[in-house]
């Protein structure tokens, strides 16, 4: 199987990353959207699996993987986290988007929490 | 309000002047010039001729002595 | 002395119809009693009124006409009102009309054009002509002292300014009381005395140039005489601009101060808005730093996931490392013992190997090979994996950002909240100022006037110097003039230039007699007033420890403890007390005489002042009429105080709101 060179957000994912970048903390919706990928592997590793998980639609924006992984770590981290993986791109689709969608329930329930919260 | 009598007390302080520094200036030119201001104090240039008068007619008076 | 005997009013302000008071020929106090909104005030103003044709409000404006006459003859058709006070001066009746009629075609009058006033004066009985009145109205009650006959207390107070140097109000009082106290007439004699004696040293002059003996000094003398009337023109102008500055300060202070609070409101307004776009920028720049710190943020958030996952390939590539290590030590045993098989010689220690060992060799070698196997295809791949995983998870590892963007974030929350309070506070000043006027008119318009007022201030200051110059150069040119005239004296021996030299030398001392006794007769005018209103005030205050008043240079009054301090700062009671001092001091001593009108002079005194200004007041001037509130000061012991100087009392009762009847008691 080949990985994608694009990676394209569903609708939700992508408003909730456009959410976070309105606060004025995000640079833009790559960098809200590494963050939730990193959210979902610290806070869902255990019962969430990028392999299977289908993305419900790519209504959101689209972004080269160029731009989103522009020195190859990201690719190589998620190598190293999920060795068994050929197509680091497309677990970081399902993470990204698994991510900002948990994101988004925390919000819908507390309000935009501070970035800190989200980090601890 | 024009009653001479309110003005003595400004007469006096002049006189007191005249009679120790300058006691051949008349206290008559001095009090009748002091009149002639209190009456035209609405009229300065009527004043001042009034003024010029007074000295002027005392002035002949030494000349012709 | 200038008394006033009636005064009559028709269907003026309050008063319906005609109405008279009559004020006695003997000396004494009149009483009108009336409350708030009867009437006082609106007689004291009529008072005005007559004498001088100005009705001012308040607030010192002048009013309209159309509002003046009483609101229910105006319903009843009746614009027109009047005025008429009767006076003697010493013996000289005098009766003084002011009236206005609407004028002829105009039902009703709608502003001051559609009236016409008539003033007429007689002067026992006879009609004076108009220069002829406006020359006695001007002597017997001069405008600018009319403040000591006719006044308010409530503007008693702005007497403190005497105490203060420089001001524009203390000084203006300064210049009223030297004329009430004839100090004018002092100055006016040295000016015109000067002229005189200029003529005459003109004249001197003109002899002395048509002379051959004394050409050369006369010619430098008219030399230095044009250079004179050159700077005395000068001086004159620099004083005419200064007095002119003087006058816009006042406008520029007074517009300023009209203006306070709205200046105010713009300070505000502008402090806010500085201080908002500082916190603004702050924000933007926190801002900034949280975005560079989100940026990298998910690898630290990852670290978590890192380290754990980095400890299982730890573990793994331990286990493959350590087979694999075991396997190439084995393997080099294996290797040794073939070569000494090999070569029927141990490298190791050095010794042959018979073949009963090279069998044993060879045994041991089969079991080795057949035990020990190395890592193989799949685990060498693993293996290789597992180190590019660990070294990739490594180079990942970062530390979190939790804790600097936790205090990012609450900087942030602060600033955030103190800008939205200070963005309230803009809205509210804003919606205060947009009462006022467009808020950038405003600001534009009082930025003008404090920059008008700096500049205005700068030329006063200029002026002040120029004038200065100015005088210094006159000095110098006058004693250059003496040091002339006296070689003149010397050298000359023509008749007419002598009898011209002893007509100047004349005039000069009738000039010094006048210079003199102004500087002279002020410091009599302050002896006098100290003493008069010291006495006036020791008789009211109930102060025992202050025991006198000393006056400044600008007629200011301080009050003197026993122990011989000036009391420094002094309760507004005691400001009317010290003021009235002055008034009855003033009236003691000035040429001109004449009665005191006073509208509530009470102010806020307690009762024990009230009670001595009452018993004073036949002491300030031969005619008192006082305008007072009912219960301002207590009716039955004000007649009791004043016993026999009390002459006549009236109330203002009250007909209806627009309609006060002046009732004799």
């Amino acid at each position: 199987m080949t990985d994608i060179v694009n990676i394209r957000l569903s609708k939700d994912a992508n408003d909730i990353a456009e959410r976070l970048v309105s606060t004025g903390k995000f640079e833009n919706v790559v960098t809200a959207a590494k963050f939730a990928l990193s959210y979902a592997l610290k806070n869902h590793f255990a019962d969430f699996d990028p392999a299977t998980y289908s993305v419900p639609d790519s209504a959101g924006s689209n972004y080269n993987v160029g731009s989103v992984d522009n020195d190859g770590k990201l690719a190589a981290l998620l190598r190293a986290i999920y060795p068994e993986t050929e197509t680091p791109y497309i677990y970081a689709r399902a993470l990204m988007v698994f991510g900002l969608m948990k994101i988004g329930e925390r919000i819908a329930l507390e309000g935009m929490p501070p970035v800190s919260m989200l980090c601890e | 309000m024009t009653s001479r009598v309110e003005i003595e007390e400004l007469i006096n302080v002049l006189e007191d002047i005249r009679n120790t520094q300058h006691p051949d200036v008349p206290a008559e030119l001095i009090r009748n010039i002091v009149y002639a201001e209190f009456e035209k104090q609405d009229d300065r240039a009527q004043g001042r001729k009034d003024v010029k008068k007074l000295v002027d007619d005392f002035l002949k008076t030494i000349a012709e002595a | 002395m200038l008394r006033f005997t009636s005064l009559t009013v028709e269907n003026f302000g309050p008063f319906k119809g005609t109405q008279t008071i009559d004020f006695t020929n003997e000396n004494g106090v009149t009483i009108i009693w009336g409350n708030n909104g009867r009437g006082k005030t609106t007689l004291l103003n009529i008072f005005r009124y007559a004498l001088f044709g100005r009705y001012k409000n308040r607030r010192g404006t002048e009013v309209d006409l159309t509002t003046l006459p009483n609101i229910e003859g105006r319903t009843e058709g009746n614009y027109n009102f009047k005025v008429v006070l009767k006076m003697i001066n010493d013996t000289t009746r005098y009766e003084l009309t002011r009236q206005c009629k609407v004028r002829q075609g105009i039902a009703v009058p709608k502003n001051n054009d559609d009236y016409e006033t008539l003033v007429f004066l007689k002067e026992n009985g006879s009609v004076l002509a108009p220069d002829a009145r406006a020359h006695v109205l001007k002597v017997i009650m001069p405008d600018e002292v009319s403040r000591f006959f006719l006044f308010d207390g409530e503007l008693l107070q702005e007497y403190e300014e005497l105490l203060l140097e420089g001001t524009e109000v203390g000084s203006k009082i300064k210049d009223s009381i030297e004329k009430i106290l004839g100090v004018p007439v002092l100055t006016n004699s040295a000016i015109d005395s000067q002229a005189v004696l200029e003529e005459y040293r003109k004249e001197k002059n003109k002899i002395a140039q048509s002379n051959a003996q004394t050409q050369k000094i006369a010619t430098q003398m008219e030399g230095l005489e044009a250079e004179k009337r050159e700077q005395n023109a000068e001086l004159e102008r620099l004083q005419g601009d200064l007095a002119g500055q003087y006058e816009e300060r006042s406008r520029l202070e007074g517009d300023l101060q009209q203006s306070d609070h709205v200046r105010t409101l713009l300070d505000r307004m502008d402090s806010l808005e500085a201080d908002i776009a500082t916190k603004k920028g702050n924000k933007a720049d926190i801002l900034a730093q949280i975005v560079a710190q989100t940026k990298d943020a998910w690898r630290g958030l990852v670290s978590y996931r890192v380290d754990s996952i980095l400890q299982t390939v730890a573990a793994e590539l331990t286990e493959l490392e350590n087979r694999e290590a075991t396997h190439a030590i084995e393997k080099r045993l294996v290797d040794d013992m073939k070569q000494a098989a090999h070569a029927h010689h141990c490298q190791l220690c050095d010794q042959d190997v018979d073949e009963h060992h090279v069998q044993a060799l060879l045994d041991r070698i089969g079991a080795y090979t057949r035990g020990v196997s190395g890592l193989n295809g799949e685990e060498q791949a693993a293996l290789q994996s597992l180190r590019v995983r660990k070294a990739t998870l490594e180079s990942m590892r970062a530390s979190s950002k939790a804790e600097i963007l936790s205090l990012l974030e609450t900087q942030l929350d602060k600033l955030e909240v103190e800008i939205d309070d200070s963005e309230r506070q803009l809205k509210a000043v804003r919606e205060e100022l947009e009462r006022h006027g467009d808020v950038e008119e405003l600001a534009n318009s009082t930025k003008a006037a404090v920059s008008a007022l700096a500049q205005c201030l700068k030329k006063i200051e200029n002026l002040k110097e120029g004038i200065q110059l100015t005088k210094n150069k006159l000095k110098e040119i006058e004693n250059a003039l003496s040091t002339l005239e006296a070689k003149l004296n010397r050298v000359s021996t023509d008749v007419d230039l002598l009898r011209a030299g002893k007509k100047v030398s004349v005039c000069e001392q009738i000039h010094d007699i006048f210079e003199k006794g102004i500087a002279a007769y002020r410091d009599k005018l302050k002896t006098d007033v100290e003493r008069d209103a010291t006495e006036l005030f020791v008789g009211i205050s109930n102060d025992p420890d202050y025991v006198r008043l000393k006056i400044n240079d600008n007629y200011g009054l301080s009050m003197v403890h026993v122990s011989g301090e000036l009391v420094p700062l002094r309760s507004a009671g005691f400001e009317h007390v010290v003021a009235l001092s002055l008034i009855g001091a003033l009236h003691k001593n000035a040429p001109l005489r004449g009665p005191i009108i006073m509208d509530s002079p009470f102010g806020r005194l307690d009762p024990d002042h009230k009670r001595n200004i009452t018993k004073s007041l036949p002491n300030m001037s031969e005619q008192i009429v006082l305008l007072a509130y009912t219960h301002e000061v207590d009716e039955q012991q004000a007649r009791e105080m004043l016993a026999d100087t009390l002459r006549k009392e009236y109330r203002l009762i009250r007909y209806s709101s627009f309609h006060t009847e002046i009732e004799a008691q």
